[in-house]
């Protein structure tokens, strides 16, 4: 799961979306008011304390990244967005699917995300013909969306916002 | 001891409940299944059935988890040893025996001292965990406030340690963990903070849908990246069929390793997993590295030695009790797979630590039984569905993932009834996403953020008890000694050890 040898631009983006994740959780920590009230510690303190901890943490990194670079030479230091564009779009779907859920309902929501991944993962792409392809990928859905909804609504009997029954 | 007897025999005797011992078995192939799939693992797994945890008794749930535990750490060897790529991380040092042993034509030989081994290992570390955890639970007790919170800092440190080749990532991974965990009402007092002046985060941030986004959604993410799985699937079909038959375990096999050398790899693994953070992958390759110093064919190694398998899969299903030690007895997990099973015990409204173990004994020795079925029974999983695992490997990927982020967002769902997981889970599964990807190690993040609230109570209580005066983290014998603990590991660890591969203790 943990691929190495991530470009220089990608381990500056991350430190610096922690950088301003940490500003803002200082911020807050500090509008808590002071971090020892009556000589012991408040709800504020531990917020500060690691906010602090954590801005060290970030400067040594980037150092520690400036250095790691500085040893292995300019060769790998390119953004490569290529190897995000899926992922992007499965997040995007994702986000969608999250929007929808309720308010379309589990199954019409469900059936367009999983036909929208699988097209996303290049289902059946060696498929013989497009007609073919599109066949296969709406029957896989539905097989989908139908077994999710067994084995969470029948199975288990958890209650989904369902508009329609399925089985 | 008479309790701890009674308790024990109530949780062979519940797993033998067939209802029990359905799920058990479901629990097992799940946990094979998907460690023999590269891409996902046995904490997947339980991180996807976490959901369906609230319609199971607490004991049925345990049992299951527990045996996804066990199935987790054996299949993660299939793969290795069948195309070399590990199904799970603790497998690497099997796959660098095993293949070696298929490409000789001995495949089969290697996949038997695998499921043989892990069985061993794990029904070792099984009963390890059944004799020992009540005794360690018991001087759990003596630990008092300042102890408890120097022991978390303990295992924080230990786990940030295991990576000390991204020393900062590991401090920075484990921070945010800290950070996250203090959204939400204050631990000690009436006060929301940290929630960045969104009412909903007054409530914190879930655990399931931490644990989902964490494992479920990012994995999703990363094989939504163009890579070399297809390749691999691709490899899967040219492998040779076996026959059923081929896959029977073999006294000769037994005897091959030794019962010495079989206790010794138990021992290994189970004392490895009872240290946070060490996780399967370390106990193997502890374990492969005892065993190849103290063989009599050390000339073997490296190029296809049945001892190494063994080895490497004696320790790491071993670790399966080890792990628990500490998580059931402190509360404090010792690998990724078992703070996932602490998040279904503490969903589950189970809050582990001494107390637990001393009034709820009865409701974790199923899942310690679980565990040891578990291991007798991988042999069986072996003849059974063997001739199936490479097929198993080469399902679509597409169908694979679309049908786990539809089970993981559904799952986070469920959680609370509220779409509010779904979207947490997501904008956690893509920050884990990022931070995995980038070298930031998950475990360390995710024990941050679920020892989190104690750490702070505990450093909070201490300093109360003490007027405010730090120095009581020093002048309690119990602290003193984990602080001890923490310099003399974070000597070992990180100016001693000669651990050659960055990757090895990184799971």
């Amino acid at each position: 799961m943990k691929l190495r040898n991530t470009s220089f631009p990608e381990q500056l983006i991350i430190l610096a979306a922690l950088a301003v994740f940490t500003g803002f959780y200082l911020k807050n920590a500090l509008d808590l008011g002071s971090w020892i009230k009556y000589g012991i510690p408040s709800a504020s303190f531990l917020p500060i304390v690691l906010g602090a901890l954590m801005l060290f943490g970030l400067v040594a990194e980037f150092i520690n990244e400036l250095r790691r670079r500085r040893g292995i030479g300019d060769q790998i230091s390119t953004f490569r967005f290529g190897t995000y564009y899926k992922p992007i779009g499965a997040v995007l779907l994702t986000a969608g699917y999250v929007y929808t859920f309720a308010r379309l309902g589990f199954e019409i929501s469900t059936l367009l995300y999983v036909l929208a991944l699988l097209s996303l993962f290049g289902f059946s792409a060696s498929a013989e013909s497009l007609g073919r392809r599109v066949l296969l990928t709406c029957a896989t859905a539905l097989a989908i969306t139908t077994f999710v909804y067994t084995f969470f609504v029948l199975g288990f009997g958890v209650q989904l916002p369902t508009r329609w029954v399925l089985l | 001891m008479m309790d701890q007897l009674l308790g024990v025999i109530h949780g062979f005797s519940t797993v033998l409940v067939p209802n029990n011992f359905l799920f058990m078995v479901i629990g097992l192939l799940t946990g094979v299944l998907f460690a023999a799939v590269p891409g996902l693992t046995g904490t997947l797994a339980i991180a996807l059935l976490l959901p369906i945890t609230f319609s199971l008794d607490v004991e049925t749930s345990l049992i299951m988890v527990a045996s996804i535990f066990m199935g987790g750490q054996y299949g993660g060897s299939i793969t290795a040893i069948t195309v070399n790529i590990p199904g799970a991380p603790s497998a690497v040092m099997t796959a660098y025996e095993g293949n070696k042993l298929m490409r000789k034509g001995k495949g089969v030989l290697a996949l038997r001292h695998a499921a043989m081994s892990s069985s061993i290992g794990g029904v070792l570390g099984a009963l390890m965990l059944m004799a020992f955890a009540p005794a360690v639970a018991v001087g759990a007790l003596y630990v008092q406030t300042p102890g408890k919170f120097a022991l978390i800092l303990f295992a924080l440190f230990v786990v940030i340690a295991s990576h000390k080749h991204d020393l900062f990532k590991g401090i920075i991974a484990t921070i945010l963990g800290l950070m996250v965990a203090t959204i939400g009402i204050d631990v000690a007092s009436p006060v929301a903070r940290q929630t960045f002046g969104y009412p909903f985060l007054i409530e914190g941030v879930n655990l399931m849908a931490m644990l989902i986004g964490a494992f479920a959604v990012s994995e999703m993410l990363v094989q939504a990246e163009p890579s070399a799985t297809d390749a691999q699937t691709a490899a899967f079909e040219k492998q040779p069929k076996v026959r059923r038959s081929d896959f029977f375990p073999r006294l000769e096999n037994f005897w091959e390793i030794g019962p010495f050398n079989y206790l010794k790899f138990a021992v290994l693994g189970y004392f490895v997993g009872v240290l946070p953070g060490a996780g399967g992958s370390s106990a193997a390759f502890v374990s492969y590295a005892e065993a190849k110093r103290a063989s009599k064919k050390p000339e073997e190694y490296g190029n296809g030695s049945v001892e190494g398998v063994a080895a490497a899969e004696g320790a790491n299903n071993a670790m399966c009790g080890g792990s628990l030690v500490p998580m059931l007895t402190f509360g404090i997990p010792g690998d990724t797979t078992s703070a996932v099973i602490l998040g279904v015990l503490i969903i589950n409204g189970l809050q582990p630590g001494p107390q637990m173990m001393s009034t709820q004994f009865e409701l974790v020795t199923p899942m310690m039984a679980a565990l040891l079925f578990s291991a007798i029974l991988i042999p069986v999983v072996l003849i059974v569905i063997g001739p199936y695992y490479l097929k198993l490997v080469s399902i679509s990927k597409a169908l694979l993932y679309a049908t786990i982020a539809v089970v993981a967002m559904v799952g986070a769902y469920v959680s609370t009834f509220s779409t509010l997981q779904m979207g947490t889970a997501l904008i956690i599964g893509v920050g884990a996403y990022l931070m995995s990807k980038n070298g930031y190690p998950i475990v360390s993040f995710l024990l941050g953020f679920i020892l989190g609230p104690d750490l702070e109570v505990n450093l909070r209580r201490s300093l109360t008890i003490s007027d405010g005066d730090p120095l009581i983290f020093v002048t309690s014998p119990d602290s003193l000694f984990f602080l001890l603990m923490i310099v003399v590991f974070g000597y070992f660890l990180l100016f001693k050890s000669n651990d050659p591969d960055p990757e090895m203790g990184a799971e």
